[in-house]
């Protein structure tokens, strides 16, 4: 065999073997725990990803993903898009500083005290959420939430100290929900960017295109 | 000081050479300066990236490779990481203190303090290679011996019997998971299995997403029972994420391959985990993706969760875990206080947390301790103490030998 014959016939097998990678055998396991032994079997995919299932608004056709009507906003400076599944629009700004536009259903008193638990704060009366300022949007009536606390968002194991929200509800009657715009992050930071949040508020609107 | 003779550059001078770099102070001097500057562009970078991937990518990595945006402007950034920075200044120091420093009684304090640093280095290795941190909840009256990792994930193969009862795990572990990617695929098989499993997208952050979502054109993944699934950029706190993964379990018998959407959800302290069932060969299996789980050699039992909170709202001013630990027949009672965190066989609790997140004034809650195993989970102190040990005897010669010349020249 030459030496020419031999690098070929070298390079055909590592290139034979870099496109076969071997199955990796299984080789950990663990005894389950008595809980564990008793699996629950035949779940659906919809029981499976019942938490990532989006808001109704995500399942219908998205206005902002369409022709016709959609939703438009202008992004404040230094605020970034940050696409979210379940939201209509997720934004995001300086360090931990988000911004939400959803839409959902639900009483005003429960998406208040929604809001003010995972602010870890105590549920207000259906009066009081009654009585809580407004601010305009989408050219109606908004009822302006603004909380002070410790923040533990869906699915962390922990409340975050320090942070500030503050939010929008405008009920939607008609269509039995109510759409919820919504800017969290620390104190300071969202202090830092009330001026952002309402100017981002009032640019919001519903364009053809 | 006598100064070193130049060596020319040849074949013979070579291994001097290189010993004298390897021993130099301008290798040190090089080295802490990168490490310096390494330091300053990861701790910048968690802006944009968060804590678990900045210190993956610029303090654990043997080379960085990154792009700094400034302005409108793009840097790239090619450095030697921080892993490789520390593992020559190891061996910088442990070969300087081996050939430079002289060897009499009057530099033991040099030696120990260079032991002293050695030692603090060290322990980082350790603790990148061996460290675990997760976390364990408990209810008041539950006890276990596991705890589950914050941010890394595994895939479990439950054989289910005829009961619909399983008793063991067939674990595809997150080390093997987490280098497949979205766009590569690998093939796990078992003896113990009728099937191997092919994962030909891998995620870090996903989400299973319906294909009648628009967002869901953005998937490349095949449809499974109405979903596919969707990369998700990944969070800046990393415990946020939830893996997903698309996966397809090939019979051995030759039936076609059963396609499956796997994901983590993060459903929480004691969330119930809804396995995809699979039935192939006569048999039944429960898959799930589940965080990675260390066993610990000791029970830990919560009595009681003690928790007090500033008027008029539920932030928690104080709180506590009364515990029983148990070992070998043996019952110790322990408190676990929000600064005073019980240490056991290497193993550190923490109080972290409690929950549930939105608990009503009648809610029962649960403790949630952040479970830190590190082998070398006190070296700091001692390497620091070491040397200091070290330099208070050097300083202490140095003293001594200054006042004896000044005796002298009196």
């Amino acid at each position: 065999m030459t030496p020419r014959t031999f690098t070929l016939l070298l390079s055909a097998t590592l290139l034979i073997s870099c496109g076969q990678s071997k199955p990796v055998v299984i080789s950990q396991s663990r005894d389950l725990t008595a809980p564990e032994r008793k699996p629950i079997l035949g779940a659906t995919a919809q029981d499976r990803f019942q938490f990532a299932m989006p808001a109704p608004a995500a399942q219908e056709p998205s206005p902002a993903a369409n022709s016709g009507p959609r939703l438009a906003w202008d992004t404040p400076p230094g605020w970034k898009e940050t696409p979210h599944p379940m939201r209509d629009v997720s934004l995001s700004f300086g360090d931990g500083g988000e911004c939400s536009v959803v839409r959902a259903g639900g009483s005003l008193v429960d998406n208040v005290n929604r809001w003010r638990k995972q602010m870890g704060l105590e549920a207000i009366s259906e009066q009081d959420a009654a009585s809580l300022p407004t601010r305009i949007l989408f050219g109606g009536p908004g009822v302006l939430v603004e909380l002070d606390g410790s923040y533990q968002a869906m699915g962390t194991p922990s409340a975050t100290p320090g942070y500030r929200m503050i939010g929008v509800i405008l009920p939607v009657p008609s269509a039995n929900s109510a759409i919820f715009v919504k800017m969290v992050g620390p104190r300071a930071l969202v202090e830092g960017n009330e001026a952002a949040f309402e100017a981002f508020c009032d640019s919001l609107r519903i364009v053809n295109s | 000081m006598a100064k070193s003779k130049t060596l020319a550059l040849t074949w013979d001078n070579l291994p001097e050479i290189g010993l004298r770099v390897l021993t130099s102070f301008g290798l040190a001097s090089g080295v802490l300066a990168l490490l310096t500057l390494v330091t300053l562009l990861g701790t910048l970078n968690q802006i944009e990236e968060g804590l678990i991937d900045s210190t993956a990518k610029y303090f654990e990595s043997a080379w960085i490779i990154d792009t700094i945006p400034i302005g409108k402007v793009t840097i790239p950034v090619f450095l030697p990481g921080g892993y490789l920075l520390l593992a020559i200044l190891f061996f910088n120091i442990l070969a300087g203190t081996i050939v430079k420093i002289r060897r009499n009684w009057k530099a033991i304090g040099l030696y120990v303090s260079h032991i002293g640093i050695l030692i603090l280095i060290f322990s980082s290795f350790v603790t990148r290679h061996f460290a675990w941190e997760g976390n364990m909840a408990l209810r008041p009256g539950m006890q276990s011996s596991e705890a589950l990792h914050y941010r890394n994930w595994q895939i479990e193969i439950l054989p289910v019997n005829a009961q619909g009862e399983a008793s063991k795990a067939l674990i595809i572990p997150h080390g093997d998971l987490e280098t497949i990617g979205w766009k590569g695929q690998r093939t796990f098989t078992s003896p113990d299995l009728p099937f191997d499993v092919r994962i030909r997208h891998a995620a870090r952050n996903a989400t299973p997403i319906p294909i009648s979502a628009p967002m869901a054109a953005k998937s490349d993944t095949p449809a499974v029972d109405g979903f596919k699934l969707l990369e998700l950029p990944k969070e800046k706190e990393a415990e946020r994420n939830s893996a997903g993964f698309y996966a397809e379990f090939l019979p051995k018998n030759g039936e076609p391959p059963i396609p499956a959407i796997l994901w983590a959800h993060l459903g929480g302290n004691f969330a119930e985990v809804k396995p995809f069932t699979l039935r192939t060969d006569g048999k039944t299996f429960a898959v799930q993706v589940v965080r990675e789980r260390m066993a610990i050699p000791f029970t830990i039992k919560l009595d009681q969760f003690l928790f007090e909170k500033y008027a008029g709202v539920m932030t928690a001013k104080n709180y506590q875990s009364n515990i029983t630990k148990l070992e070998d027949g043996r019952e110790e009672k322990i408190e676990v206080k929000m600064n005073e965190p019980f240490r056991h066989r290497g193993y550190t609790f923490f109080q972290a947390s409690f929950g549930p997140p939105n608990a009503g004034p009648d809610d029962e809650l649960y403790t949630v301790f952040t479970v830190w195993k590190n082998p070398s989970d006190h070296w700091p102190l001692f390497s620091l103490l070491i040397t200091f040990a070290g330099l208070l005897t050097h300083m202490g010669w140095k003293l001594a030998d200054h006042l004896r010349r000044s005796t002298r020249t009196a």
